[in-house]
C-alpha cells in the first residue's frame, strides 16, 4: 500500500469510528443545551439501548436494524421518567448537584444491570455484517459503515425536530428562556422530561449502533461518557449539531494516533485536543457553542 | 404525676433495655441457649472483581469458589481432628481496581477478621493485595495472577498456581517451530496492564530465541476504542503469525478486528482469552485453529479429595455453570486444596490468629499436595515449581493439547497450520 492509500484507509477509520461517538454524544448535548443537566449516567444509556439491542436479536431474533425504534422507545421512557420525577428537582440548582445526582443513577444502572446480565461480555453475531466493503485497496466493515451512517442521520433527524417543528421550537424557547417560554404556554417541567426522553432516546439507538461492532457489557458505559463529554466539548458546549464536528475530529486524530504514531497515544491525543480546544476556542470548532 | 411519669418512664426504659439486650446477646442466648451450640466456622473473605474490566475473568473465580464451598460444605466442612468446620465466604467487589483491593483486603483483615483469604483475579490486583496480605500475614494463593515482579518482592505470603508470565506463554510461542515451512515474520501486540505487558515481551522473546523476525510490537490502550486501525496497522507488515498478550475482552476485540479488516495470518495465539467459554460460544467456527496459553486440560490424569479427578471437576462445573472449566478455574481450585490441606494437616481450627496464619504459611510453603490442577508444590519465591507451560487449540469446537508433545500421558494432538483465511471459514 502506498503512502496515501494508507492514509485514506486511515481516514476512513477514524471518519466510522466518528460517526458513531457523534451518535452516542448528541444526546449528551441536548440535554445540556437545553436544561443545562451535565449527565454523569450518559453512558449507562448508551450501555443499555446495546442491551435492548442484545436481548432483542438474542431471544427473539429480531434483526438488529430492527431494535433501533424499541432501543429509541424504552430509553425515552427511561429518561423521560427520571427527568420527570427525580432531576427535576436539580433544575435551578448548581450544577454540582444534577452531577452529583446522574453519578448515582449512573451507579445504580450499572448494578442492576451487572445483577441482571452478569459481567460477560456479549457479542452479536450478524452474519451479513460480518463482512467489509471492499472499495479498491480499502475496506468498510459493513457494521462499521451501517453504524456510522445511521448515527450520523441521526443527529441530522435531531437537528431537524429542533430546527423546524413545534416541539423542537418549544425546546429552544426553554432553553433560551425559560420565562418567556412559560408565559407563551410552554410546561417547561414536559418539556425538559421530552428532551431527557429524547437524549436518552438518541442515546439507546447509539448503544444499539454500538453493539453492531463491540462488545456490550455493563461497564461498558464509563468510555462513552467519557469520549461523549470530549466530543461535545469539541463540538461546542450546547450546539447539538456540532457533535459530528466533534466526533469525526476525535475519530480521525485517534486513527491517526494509531495509525502513524502508537495505539497507546490515542487517549493522550485525545485529551490533549480537548485542551487545545478549551484554551483557544472555548466555543467549539465550529464556534457555536455556549460559553459560560 | 411526677411520680407516675418516673414510673412509665422506668418501664420504657427497662423494656428498652430488655430489647437491646435480646438484640445484642449472639445466638439468642437470653433463650437459654448455650453461646457455643452455633458452630465454629471458617470465615473466608475475598476481593472479586465483579465489575469492571477483569469482571468476566474474574466471574470464573467466583464459580470455583461457589463450588469449593458448597462441596466443603456439604461433606460436613473441613475436618480438623474429626470435626468438620464449615466455610462461609464474604466477597467484595474490588471494581477491577487494584487501590480498591487493596482497601477490601485490609477491611476482610482488620475490620471483618476473616480466617483466610482467597485471591482476587490478575496481575495488577494480586500487586496491590499482596502487600496488604503481607502485612497482615495472609496466605494469599492466586491462581490467575503471573506477571514475573510480583515473585521478586521477597514476599513470605504469595503463592500462585500459574506459572509466571513469561513460562506461561512459552508453549504458545514455541509451538510455532512445530509447523512447517517454518514461519519467520510475526507481529506481537499487547494490552497496557501487567499481564498483558509481560505476556507481549514473554512471546518476543521466545520468538528472538526461535529465530522468528518480530516485525511489530506495540502495546494498546485498555479502552482502546477503534481496534481496526491497530489491526490494520499490522496487516501492512504482513506477518506469518500474530500473537496478543492480554485477556478475554482483548481477545474478543482483536479476534472480531481481524475478520473486519480482512486479515488472516496463518496462525494467531493469544496469552488468554479463548479458554473463557465465552469466546468459543462468540466464534464458533471462526475461532478454529486459534491457539492459547494453558496450563490444564480436563483430560490430564489428576485428582484430589475435594474435587476429584480433573475431569469430574470439568463435569461439575459443566452440570453448574453450563461450560466447561477453564484452566485458571482448575488453578484456582488447586490453590484451595492445598490451603484446605495445609489447614487440615496442622489441625487448625477457627478462628485463626496471627500465629496460625504464620504455621500456614510455612506449611504451604512445605507440602506438596496432588491436587486436580496436577502437583501443587511452591518454591521460595511462591511461584508453582515444576508445572510444564501448554499450548491448547482449538479444533473442532474443543480445546486439544498441541504443545508439548506429551503432559502425563495426554498425547499432543497434530496442529491446524496455516489457518484457513477468513473469507473461506
Amino acid at each position: 500500500m502506498t503512502f496515501l492509500a494508507d492514509l485514506v484507509q486511515t481516514l476512513i477509520n477514524g471518519i466510522l469510528q466518528g460517526g458513531v461517538y457523534a451518535a452516542a454524544a448528541v444526546g449528551l448535548s441536548l440535554i445540556f443545551g437545553v436544561s443545562g443537566i451535565l449527565n454523569a449516567a450518559h453512558g449507562e444509556l448508551v450501555m443499555l439501548g446495546a442491551f435492548a439491542t442484545y436481548w432483542l436479536f438474542t431471544l427473539y431474533h429480531v434483526d438488529p436494524l430492527l431494535t433501533l425504534p424499541v432501543s429509541f422507545a424504552l430509553l425515552f421512557a427511561l429518561g423521560f421518567t427520571l427527568q420527570y420525577f427525580v432531576l427535576h428537582r436539580t433544575l435551578g440548582r448548581p450544577l454540582l448537584l444534577s452531577l452529583l445526582v446522574t453519578f448515582g443513577i449512573s451507579m445504580i444502572l450499572v448494578n442492576a444491570a451487572l445483577r441482571l446480565w452478569s459481567a460477560d461480555y456479549r457479542m452479536l453475531r450478524i452474519p451479513y455484517f460480518e463482512h467489509s466493503l471492499l472499495v479498491g485497496p480499502f475496506i468498510l466493515p459493513l457494521s462499521r459503515v451501517v453504524a456510522c451512517a445511521v448515527g450520523i442521520g441521526m443527529v441530522a433527524g435531531l437537528s431537524w425536530l429542533l430546527a423546524s417543528t413545534r416541539l423542537g421550537r418549544m425546546i429552544r424557547a426553554t432553553a433560551q428562556d425559560l420565562e418567556m417560554a412559560r408565559l407563551v404556554g410552554v410546561n417547561p417541567r414536559s418539556i425538559y422530561a421530552v428532551t431527557f426522553g429524547l437524549g436518552a432516546g438518541v442515546s439507546g439507538v447509539a448503544g444499539s449502533l454500538v453493539a453492531l461492532y463491540a462488545p456490550v457489557e455493563p461497564n461498558m458505559g464509563l468510555t462513552f461518557t467519557l469520549f461523549a463529554f470530549a466530543v461535545v466539548v469539541l463540538g461546542g458546549l450546547g450546539y447539538t449539531a456540532g457533535v459530528v464536528w466533534g466526533g469525526l475530529t476525535l475519530g480521525i486524530a485517534q486513527a491517526l494516533t494509531e495509525t502513524y504514531l502508537e495505539a497507546g497515544l490515542s487517549l493522550l491525543v485525545a485529551f490533549f485536543l480537548l485542551y487545545l480546544i478549551l484554551r483557544f476556542m472555548p466555543a467549539g470548532i465550529m464556534g457555536k457553542g455556549r460559553l459560560e | 404525676m411526677t411520680t407516675i411519669r418516673t414510673t412509665r418512664g422506668a418501664r420504657w426504659l427497662a423494656l428498652l433495655l430488655l430489647g437491646a439486650f435480646v438484640l445484642a446477646t449472639p445466638g439468642g442466648a437470653w433463650l437459654g441457649r448455650p453461646a457455643d451450640a452455633q458452630p465454629k466456622e471458617f470465615k473466608v473473605g475475598v476481593a472479586l472483581s465483579v465489575s469492571g474490566i477483569f469482571s468476566r475473568d474474574a466471574a470464573l473465580f467466583k464459580e470455583v469458589y461457589d463450588l469449593w464451598a458448597e462441596t466443603v460444605n456439604k461433606a460436613g466442612g473441613i475436618r480438623v481432628k474429626g470435626t468438620g468446620y464449615p466455610v462461609r465466604i464474604t466477597y467484595y467487589d474490588d471494581e477491577s481496581s487494584p487501590q480498591k483491593s487493596a482497601q477490601l483486603v485490609e477491611r476482610l483483615a482488620t475490620s471483618d477478621k476473616v480466617d483466610l483469604l482467597l485471591a482476587g483475579f490478575g496481575s495488577s490486583v494480586a500487586f496491590a493485595a499482596t502487600a496488604v496480605a503481607e502485612k497482615y500475614k495472609y496466605p494469599y494463593i492466586s491462581g490467575a495472577a503471573s506477571a514475573n515482579p510480583l515473585f521478586e518482592r521477597g514476599y513470605k505470603y504469595f503463592f500462585a498456581t500459574l506459572n509466571k508470565t513469561f513460562d506461561e506463554v512459552e508453549g504458545a510461542a514455541k509451538v510455532w517451530a512445530l509447523v512447517s515451512p517454518k514461519p519467520t515474520r510475526a507481529a506481537v501486540i499487547g494490552s497496557d496492564h501487567l499481564f498483558g505487558k509481560l505476556a507481549a515481551e514473554g512471546f518476543k522473546k521466545f520468538l528472538g530465541e526461535m529465530g522468528i523476525e518480530v516485525v511489530h510490537f506495540e502495546i494498546f490502550p485498555l479502552d482502546l476504542a477503534d481496534y481496526n486501525s491497530l489491526l490494520l496497522k499490522v496487516k501492512r507488515q504482513n506477518p506469518d503469525l500474530l500473537l496478543v498478550g492480554g485477556l478475554f475482552s482483548h481477545a474478543l476485540r482483536v479476534m472480531k478486528a481481524t475478520k473486519e479488516v480482512d486479515f488472516s495470518p496463518k496462525g494467531m495465539a493469544f496469552s488468554y482469552g479463548p479458554t473463557v467459554p465465552e469466546f468459543l460460544k462468540e466464534f464458533g467456527k471462526d475461532a478454529e485453529g486459534v491457539i492459547a496459553a494453558s496450563e490444564w486440560l480436563p483430560s490430564f490424569p489428576f485428582k484430589d479429595p475435594v474435587f476429584g479427578s480433573a475431569a469430574q471437576f470439568n463435569e461439575t462445573v459443566v452440570q453448574k455453570y453450563g461450560h466447561p472449566a477453564d484452566y485458571v478455574q482448575a488453578a484456582a481450585a488447586g490453590g484451595l486444596v492445598a490451603q484446605q490441606k495445609a489447614i487440615e494437616t496442622l489441625g487448625l481450627v477457627p478462628p485463626l490468629g496471627e500465629k496460625e496464619r504464620e504455621a500456614l504459611m510455612e506449611q504451604l510453603h512445605k507440602q506438596e499436595v496432588q491436587t486436580l490442577y496436577g502437583q501443587v508444590k511452591f518454591a521460595a519465591d511462591g511461584g508453582i515449581v515444576q508445572k510444564p507451560p501448554i499450548a491448547v487449540q482449538i479444533q473442532n469446537g474443543k480445546f486439544a493439547l498441541v504443545y508439548p508433545k506429551d503432559v502425563s500421558g495426554t498425547q499432543a494432538g497434530t496442529l491446524i497450520y496455516p489457518l484457513a483465511p477468513w473469507r473461506s471459514r
